[in-house]
């Protein structure tokens, strides 16, 4: 939790969900996990608003609350990784568009605003918003992709109340029917005696009856799974070819619902392989070379595991997903220092430490100029010394100093560095939004005057002197 | 004396890769260690990039060739195999080049090959074999595997300024002007 991430918690949450709720965010990440009456007194704000505040943060999933065994007092906890998923959102859309369509994805928009809800009331909602836009489209299609996607783990149940102590509700979860939708969920407990249909009911005494229902929120894990394995499919596609890469992504998606942070994919057998494949071109003797080859190159994404039913092989996640991940730091700093610099960088990583004279002796580049670049990169932090001394006092012309690099470290500059960008982008467009406020809304007034004078068919003399209220200049700097 | 003995050619000067001040002699018939002449990439005048450089791409693009030329093979086993290029091939390609004045041994290209690999453009792989080394290994030219990341195309990756930067600041996000280049404001 640095502090650029809860700089840039504070924005998004402020741009989603205000401001007071936004202060009392701040406050809990500031403090760490506090009492509903520290946070009153850290927050400038009258109690209900903190507890409307605290509500609302509770049922977007950014807050938790935790009963201490041992002083037995209620504290309320946020964590910025919950808030900063917000920003992935549209991402999350998007995927859920591609393999739901439209429906799918007015579903899973619906459940990131509102956080948590029952699922009459998201079925009622989505058609609600479905019909405002003039399609037909009728409620079992909703029902069912919303069956899908329980099924498929992309939205999941919420703990229940299961008993009340004095301080505060104690939740409890069944793992087993996380992911099912039981006929409970569909329809009220009340209403399976009597035969009514939702759609006649008002909305207040569907109100009343979903009350006891359980909610449902989305599984960010899940979503966070399909968009590695897509990265893991473009990595293969770019490494072997188009084949190879469908036959990754058919190898993932047969192995769908293994625990997210497995290291491979379960075993499959190169037949069942080719069975599931999209497209009916490759033949399975293609496949199975394919997946030779592949297993077969030294730094590869897929390993064979064993020789039953004619050879058995698995997706290697967490190597493919390492080899990602220093991929996209060598990207950077090729586009950040140039691509000499990559040549050490890559150098350094390969052979681990490295004396100043090895590098040069390796990378074959001029001394000063290699000189002049690992010093600029080791400004920045993404390679470091280490110092070995060779004698018992660390006398500087006695020890040896290797260069090397720690990857996780400047895993964790970049990511800091992308959160900072976020950040200064976002402050950068409210600063513009407020310096062309008053642009904007001439503009607006000018295009609803003439409107009106276009319905009552003025003259164009009149239409033109309207025009001309705004000089070229600002209708310039408006484009802009 | 020393003036003496070298025009006798009984000895002569060598300069050191070190760069000294200070000459060095030795017997007129030994040949210099490269541990002081500093191998094939050092001349008279010191390490010489440009030549490093004209290697490097000519060793790159004839590994492109192969590997364009092998694009119309259905297998894929098959079509990696004929984007090889074997460590002696790539070495009796550069000495017909005859861009080098000194005779570049199999080591010397093999190094220049390893710079390749750093730089991304080239893979290898070796084969076991009972032949000597430099048929074993084997090299590919490859494209980039990545495209370049969302955080690279912002002006905020490539900003040399970017830890003094804060809203309010002298640098701050409001008043960056690579941000307004970017926008075109």
């Amino acid at each position: 939790m640095s502090s650029i991430e809860i700089d840039l918690s504070r924005e998004l949450s402020s741009e989603l969900y205000g401001s007071i709720t936004t202060d009392t965010l701040v406050a809990l990440l500031h403090n760490g996990p506090s009492t509903l009456r520290e946070i009153i007194h850290k927050v400038k704000l009258k109690p209900s608003e903190v507890k409307k505040s605290l509500c609302v943060l509770i049922h977007q999933h950014i807050v938790n609350y935790e009963v201490n065994n041992v002083d037995g007092v209620c504290r309320y906890k946020a964590n910025t990784s919950n808030v900063l998923l917000r920003a992935r959102f549209p991402r999350y859309a998007m995927l859920i568009q591609r393999l739901y369509q439209e429906t799918g994805e007015l579903i899973i928009e619906e459940l990131l605003m509102k956080g948590e809800i029952t699922i009459p009331q998201l079925i009622n909602n989505v058609h609600t918003r479905v019909v405002n836009e003039g399609n037909n489209n009728d409620r079992e299609k909703i029902k069912q992709t919303l069956i899908d996607l329980v099924q498929t783990h992309f939205i999941r149940r919420c703990p229940y109340v299961s008993s009340t102590t004095d301080v505060a509700p104690v939740l409890d979860s069944q793992c087993d029917v996380d992911f099912v939708v039981k006929p409970t969920d569909l329809t009220p407990m009340e209403e399976r005696g009597v035969k009514r249909k939702i759609d006649d009911s008002t909305d207040e005494q569907l109100q009343n009856r979903v009350n006891d229902m359980s909610h449902w929120y989305i599984n960010p894990d899940r979503f966070h799974q399909s968009l590695r394995d897509e990265l893991v499919v473009v990595f293969t596609t770019k490494r072997y070819g188009p084949i190879a890469g469908e036959i990754v992504a058919t190898m993932l998606r047969l192995s769908v619902n293994t625990v997210f942070h497995a290291e491979t994919t379960e075993a499959l057998n190169a037949a069942r392989i080719h069975k599931g494949l999209p497209t009916t071109t490759t033949t399975s003797n293609l496949v199975l070379t394919y997946l030779n080859m592949m297993a077969g190159d030294s730094n590869a994404v897929v390993t064979k595991t064993g020789e039953e039913a004619g050879g058995m092989y698995a997706v290697k996640i967490k190597d493919a997903v390492l080899a990602v991940v220093r991929e996209t730091l060598v990207g950077i700093v090729m586009e950040r220092f140039g691509s000499k610099s990559t040549r050490l960088f890559r150098l350094i990583l390969d052979k681990g430490a490295l004396d100043q004279k090895q590098i040069e002796e390796f990378a074959l580049l001029a001394p000063k100029e290699a000189k002049h670049m690992l010093y600029q990169m080791f400004a920045e932090f993404y390679i470091y010394l280490r110092e070995i001394p060779r004698t018992s006092d660390y006398a500087p012309n006695r020890t040896a100093y290797y260069y090397a690099v720690d990857l996780q470290k400047v895993a964790r500059l970049a990511l800091d560095l992308s959160y900072k960008s976020m950040m200064n982008l976002m402050l950068r467009r409210k600063h513009e939004t407020l310096e062309n406020k008053r642009l904007l809304e001439q503009s607006s007034r000018i295009d609803a005057i003439l409107e009106q004078l276009a319905e009552e068919r003025a003259d164009q003399e009149q239409i033109q002197e309207i025009r001309n209220y705004m000089t070229p200049t600002e209708k310039q700097q408006l484009e802009c | 004396m020393l003036k003496n003995l070298e025009s006798k050619k009984l000895i002569k000067a060598v300069t050191s890769v070190n760069q000294s001040k200070r000459k060095l002699y030795m017997l007129y018939n030994l040949t210099p260690d490269s541990s002081i002449t500093g191998g094939a990439w050092y001349s008279a005048d010191g390490f010489e990039s440009e030549f490093v450089d004209v290697l490097n791409q000519q060793c790159y693009r004839f590994l492109k060739e192969k590997a364009d030329g092998a694009t119309n093979v259905e297998n894929p086993i098959a079509k990696r195999n004929m984007q090889y290029a074997s460590l002696l091939q790539v070495q009796k390609y550069i000495t017909e080049l005859g861009i080098s004045k000194v005779a570049l041994k199999v080591d010397d290209i093999e190094k220049i090959l390893q710079t390749l690999i750093y730089d991304g453009k080239v893979e290898s792989t070796i084969q076991a074999s009972s032949r000597p080394a430099a048929e074993c290994k084997f090299y590919r030219a490859v494209d980039s595997l990545l495209p370049s990341t969302g955080l690279m195309r912002t002006p905020c990756g490539i900003c040399p300024v970017h830890r003094n930067c804060y809203p309010g600041g002298e640098v701050s996000p409001e008043t960056c002007v690579y941000m307004t280049d970017w926008l075109n404001l």
